[in-house]
């Protein structure tokens, strides 16, 4: 085996291990005695908005060969991509830094309760959301409100590693913990909606929401957003004296301390930098979906990037692509739970399988696998 | 020496260990090249050539850690090509090895250390601890080693006495043949001649002992057979009385480098061209001032405690001392990457000891730390960005708040030219982890001098170097000292002291012990300081 | 919680301390098994997965029959133990990054296979009485602890997370030596996990380890890496389970500055919250297994 094949298989990793990731998911269900190639087909469906047969809405495109594209269906895909790429973008800088943020999905929280308590102001009806606040003013504040937020929530975490040593792990577990029983309870007392019943906030001004992009369906401009981030996101880490104070860290602590780089606050930076998008997620997932903060608002969006910013290399193009196809897989799978039975959970037996195959770094026989070490470094 | 020698095939038997065309490939790196070993039975055999001539190498597929691509192995004449997989099998074959680097586990006591991988058990698993402390007491008594505590942690031993740990680990194991890697690295020159004396009374007890060094008085004083590698070859076997130092290092260094002066010329020469003339009396202006400087190890031991010192500008002060003197904690501490217990730091001057490491740069102090791959150099970045740490918010080095990568690139492959470092393919742009320990080595001199600092700390700049590599790194030192740098040298290598150094500080026992000048540099005299024989009788080092 | 006896009931003390005593039983049980790999040198964050899987497993199979749900538990943590070991071990994968994928696909095969296979949620089993495992995870500390320093395999395990190519060059296998580790380690957790479902709660719910996998590793950190010591950290940990579960079933009512402190969601983070005072205050003196995580070359 020569080096090009080995590193063109190297390149088609990501490729074979969603392949792997969804056999196993396929034989899973098989195994589960359900109708496997129906669950896959109507996992394919509900993902990409593909459908063989009749048109289903007015806004149907009809494709040759008897098939149509869904743009509802296809939307819904495209707005679980949208938090996905924020928290993807958010675990990746935290590893190339050398951080392992598992806290997104506090960090999400924390961004969405923000947004949702600053989106409410200058509210003239509560019931229909009008509001005084220009939209220019309002939604740039209501994204920075939810990014300090969550920023700062990682923040924490990284605090804690660099001033006391406590693993990133650890702390960032247990504020995801803190995260979503704080807002559970502001959500029941404090900033509870008083007409409703449910534990949730008051509704927004309309001048802080996303209006969606197709109609009834969540796909708004987060989007755009999200492919703003990708783009910000990759000019800092490699065109920018920060990102390469955040990839030095990242890749040799000692070596950057010992040159006189100012480590400690390069992960802190790094950090605040990784829990702002997750918050930002959970800006948007109000702005454009909820309008207000609601109980388990960040869904699983924040593990989930664990697994997009795995497969995605931790490079910010990686994470778009890699964003893609694990919020179709989402998307499709809640689609496949409600029209064959096949719980939803299978989509999670799918991250974890691709996560492992991204991670393997050798296969004792096969020297050719033997993969370059990656960002994905951290120890204790 | 022990029972378990396996008699009868050992009686016809006279070579204790052959090994016959061994080839190990590594990224890169033709290791070994079908390499012969061959070792008399109760030979004290020395294996000796340059850094990277494959000698560790060829020791560690002796010793089962390493597999050879090809090669036969033969121990006592009985071919273990095939069995010799790990350490356990060579260690069943009456093989025991002392590294230099996998020695004892600093955690574990000296007997668990002694018994690990051979434990006496009772039934159901459970250590014998009173039968594994007898029979290792029997092993003391036999060497007739002193001062040996079974209980207390291996960390709390000196290097020599781990040493000794080592070999009676080995021992307790059955070994008839001893293996040990550059053993006498970091000891002082008495506690070197104590473990030669300690290896040949285990030879006249019936053992083979191998070694491996690259300091050609051990070759000529103790061993009874050597084998030369060069380049992983193995190119020269001589009965050590039927040679001479010269026949060897011409040996070692192949025909072509023979002008380079021998590790023993090298002494003599230290006032040849190579070498300056000391500036000290012409500049008597500080560079460096510290002093009642005291500060922890990382384990909150005392590192070193009262250390004054001055350093002129223009000059180059060695620092000498057994590993774990101190001297290393004390470059840390003055490049600011370790904090200060108390004392104070001037340079030219300027009161530094409460600077980070950054105001340390900006004050013109640079630093080559000891451990290249960790605390120096970002091996999976590229040469040009490894350039650029530390400045990568200086404009003129192409930094700044967006980087201008083409500058960057640009300055990297001038002093890539400059500084001879050899990327091989890629340039700046290949990964600094690909270069040779060499290379490696000259870009972390090119970079600390690239701001042209005032004062220069640098810990073991040339340890794992061949010497055309070294030769390089000290000219580059050179020049930057006759543009007036200071440097402070630490390093155990004591032919290196003493080629370079204008004068030379010791430390023992984590403090200053004395400072040697120039017409002093002898072995005799840096060793007594060394090991704490001699006091301080020669100027100190503050006013 | 499981019932408390009945002449301790008067006493609220005494009840706070049995209840600390049985909230602490999983966790105690959890941090053994963190104990084991990390001392062997592997970092073990998919304990919670292991627990998870325990639990699920106990509570399917051991619907009508405890100890047959406690031995298939039992042989669930097993392989994922295994799976780990194999993981970080054997394709060298970061220690970290194969946990992580452990607790995901434990969770996601455990949902799937609860909706398939255990519809009913409010399901009481039969069970094993929780006095059971509380007795384990009281002697196991003791036992691990001598195993580790006086047994030739503790020796080579903690050599192995040690220095592990030094313990190679003295003949151990510490491939070996970490397979058996984490495997154990995957044992206990599951059983921590069969004691949730099986022990405590007799049924099964799909987020009922709730992070005790994390605390428990918070436990072993905060024990300095020692089996005695993981205990009592555990211990520390279960006393605010039990003074939250305490507090939410007395009739305090504690209203400060506008918050009520004794309503379930605040009280709920308070197990959070001390893991992570605990981390801060003590892991900076805390000095873990030389090799632990590291990745070795081959």
């Amino acid at each position: 085996m020569n080096t090009s094949t080995s590193a063109l298989l190297l390149r088609l990793r990501p490729i074979f291990s969603v392949l792997i990731g969804l056999s196993i998911a396929g034989i899973a269900m098989a195994l589960s005695g359900y109708h496997a190639m129906e669950a896959l087909s109507s996992l394919g469906s509900a993902s990409t908005g593909l459908y063989t047969g009749v048109l289903r809405g007015s806004n149907d495109i009809n494709l040759p060969g008897g098939a149509h594209l869904s743009m509802f269906v296809l939307a819904q895909s495209l707005s679980r991509i949208t938090p996905l790429i924020f928290t993807g973008l958010s675990v990746a800088i935290g590893l190339r830094a050398g951080l392992f943020n598992i806290g997104c999905q506090g960090q999400m929280t924390v961004g969405a309760l923000a947004a949702a308590v600053i989106g409410q102001l200058g509210i003239t009806n509560s019931s229909t959301g009008q509001g005084s606040l220009p939209v220019w003013i309002h939604i740039p504040i209501t994204l920075a409100a939810a990014a300090a937020a969550g920023g700062c929530w990682a923040g924490f975490a990284a605090w804690f590693k660099t001033k006391r040593g406590v693993h990133e792990v650890l702390s960032t577990i247990m504020l995801n913990y803190i995260a979503a029983n704080i807002v559970i309870y502001l959500l029941t007392h404090n900033l509870k909606d008083p007409v409703s019943m449910a534990a949730q906030t008051r509704l927004m001004a309309s001048s802080a929401w996303f209006t969606p992009l197709v109609p009834g369906a969540n796909f708004s401009i987060g989007l755009f957003l999200a492919l703003a981030g990708v783009a910000l996101i990759a000019i800092i880490m490699n065109r920018t004296a920060l990102g390469y104070e955040i990839r030095a860290v990242g890749q040799g602590t000692e070596a950057a301390r010992t040159a006189g780089l100012p480590v400690a606050r390069t992960m802190i930076t790094a950090m605040f930098i990784s829990g702002s998008l997750s918050g930002i997620a959970g800006a948007v997932e109000v702005m454009a979906i909820h309008h207000r903060c609601v109980q388990g608002v960040a869904g699983t969006y924040g593990f989930d990037g664990i697994a997009v910013a795995l497969l995605g290399g931790l490079q910010a193009g990686g994470v778009l692509f890699s964003a893609l196809f694990f919020g179709a897989l989402s998307n499709g799978a809640s689609y496949m739970q409600m029209q064959t039975d096949v719980p939803d959970s299978i989509a999670v037996i799918v991250q974890s399988v691709v996560i492992i195959c991204i991670g393997i770094r050798y296969i004792p026989p096969v020297k050719f696998w033997n993969m370059r070490r990656s960002d994905a470094r951290s120890s204790i | 020496m022990t029972s378990s020698d396996p008699e009868s095939p050992a009686e016809q038997s006279i070579f204790a260990v052959r090994m016959e065309g061994i080839s190990k490939q590594y990224p890169g790196v033709l290791a070994n090249d079908r390499v012969d070993l061959k070792i008399l039975k109760g030979s004290m055999h020395a294996v000796i050539g340059e850094n990277g001539a494959g000698k560790s190498t060829l020791l560690g597929i002796l010793y089962g850690r390493t597999a050879a691509d090809s090669g036969k192995i033969y121990i006592n004449e009985i071919d273990l090509t095939r069995t010799l997989k790990s350490p356990a099998d060579a260690i069943h074959a009456g093989i025991g090895m002392v590294s230099q680097h996998y020695s004892l586990i600093p955690a574990l006591s000296v007997l668990e250390n002694c018994i690990l991988g051979a434990e006496p058990t009772v039934p159901g698993g459970w250590i014998d601890y009173r039968r594994a402390a007898q029979a290792i007491d029997l092993q003391i008594n036999l060497l007739g080693l002193k001062n040996i505590d079974l209980k207390a942690p291996a960390s709390s031993l000196s290097i020599a006495s781990q040493q000794k740990v080592e070999i009676l680990k080995a021992l307790y194991r059955g070994a008839s043949i001893l293996l040990l890697d550059e053993p006498t690295a970091t000891l002082a020159p008495a506690e070197s001649k104590g473990l030669f004396e300690l290896m040949q009374q285990l030879v006249t007890q019936g053992a083979t002992v191998v070694y491996i060094t690259h300091k050609l008085t051990e070759v000529m004083d103790y061993s009874t057979a050597v084998t030369v590698l060069r380049n992983g070859k193995s190119v020269a076997e001589f009965v050590t009385g039927q040679t001479s130092r010269e026949v060897l290092l011409a040996k070692m260094m192949g025909h072509t480098e023979l002008d380079l002066p021998s590790t023993q010329e090298k002494q003599s020469a230290s006032t040849s061209a190579l070498t300056r003339m000391p500036r000290t009396e012409s500049s008597n202006k500080p560079c460096l001032q510290a002093a009642g400087l005291s500060a922890a190890t990382d384990k909150k031991t005392t590192a070193f405690e009262d250390v004054n010192l001055e350093v002129q500008a223009g000059e180059i002060v060695g620092i000498a001392g057994v590993e774990g003197s101190g001297q290393r904690e004390l470059a840390e501490v003055l490049a600011g990457v370790r904090r200060a217990r108390n004392g104070v730091i001037k340079i030219d001057g300027k009161d530094v000891s409460r600077n980070t490491i950054q105001q340390r740069i900006e004050n013109g102090v640079s630093y080559i730390p000891e451990d290249r791959n960790r605390s120096g150099l970002i091996p999976t970045l590229t040469v040009a960005e490894n350039f650029l740490l530390g400045s990568q918010r200086d404009r003129s080095c192409g930094g700044g708040i967006f980087l201008n990568k083409k500058k960057i690139t640009q300055i990297a492959e001038s002093i890539i030219t400059a500084a001879d470092i050899r990327t091989g393919v890629g340039g700046a742009d290949r990964k600094a982890g690909l270069l040779s320990g060499g290379n490696q080595q000259k870009l972390l001199a090119a970079r600390a001098l690239k701001k042209r600092p005032k004062l220069l700390i640098a810990c073991q700049p040339t340890r794992g170097l061949d010497t055309a590599a070294a030769k390089s790194i000290y000219r580059r030192l050179r020049e930057a000292v006759e543009m007036g740098l200071s440097v402070l040298l630490i390093s155990s290598d004591l032919d290196e002291l003493f080629e370079i150094s204008d004068r030379i500080i010791v430390m023992f026992n984590h403090r200053i012990a004395g400072e040697i000048s120039k017409d002093q540099f002898q072995l005799d005299t840096i060793g007594a300081l060394m090991t704490g024989v001699s006091g301080a009788p020669l100027n100190e080092a503050s006013k | 919680m499981p019932a408390v006896p009945s002449d301790a009931n008067h006493f609220w003390l005494s009840a706070l301390l049995w209840a600390t005593l049985y909230s602490a039983a999983p966790l105690i049980l959890a941090a053994m098994g963190g104990v084991l790999s990390e001392r062997s040198g592997v970092v073990n964050i998919a304990l919670e997965g292991m627990i998870i899987a325990g639990a699920f497993t106990g509570a399917w199979i051991g619907a009508s029959n405890g100890a047959a749900g406690l031995a298939a538990a039992l042989a669930v943590g097993l392989l994922l133990g295994f799976l780990h070991a194999m993981l970080t071990q054997t394709t060298k994968m970061d220690h970290v990054v194969s946990g992580l994928a452990i607790n995901l696909f434990a969770a996601g095969a455990t949902r799937f296979l609860a909706i398939r296979y255990f519809p009913v949620q409010g399901i009481r089993l039969t069970g094993i009485s929780p006095s059971f495992f509380l007795l384990a995870a009281l002697i196991l500390p003791i036992i691990i602890h001598l195993v580790l320093k006086y047994s030739k395999f503790g020796l080579r395990l903690r050599a192995s997370g040690e220095y592990p190519e030094s313990a190679r060059m003295a003949g151990v296998s510490v491939l070996r030596s970490r397979y058996i580790a984490v495997t154990l380690s995957g044992i206990c957790a599951a059983a921590a996990g069969a004691y949730l479902s099986l022990g405590d709660a007799r049924t099964f719910t799909s987020n009922m380890s709730a992070g005790k996998g994390y605390i428990a590793l918070a436990a072993v950190i905060f024990g300095k890496w020692h089996p005695l010591g993981a205990m009592l950290g555990a211990l520390f940990f279960g006393f605010f389970y039990a003074l939250q579960t305490q507090l939410q079933i007395s009739a305090v009512h504690l209203v400060w500055m506008g918050i009520e402190w004794n309503s379930p969601a605040i009280l709920d983070s308070l197990p959070y919250l001390m893991t992570i005072a605990a981390l801060i205050s003590v892991v900076g003196r805390a000095v873990p297994p030389a090799s632990l995580g590291a990745e070795e070359g081959l």
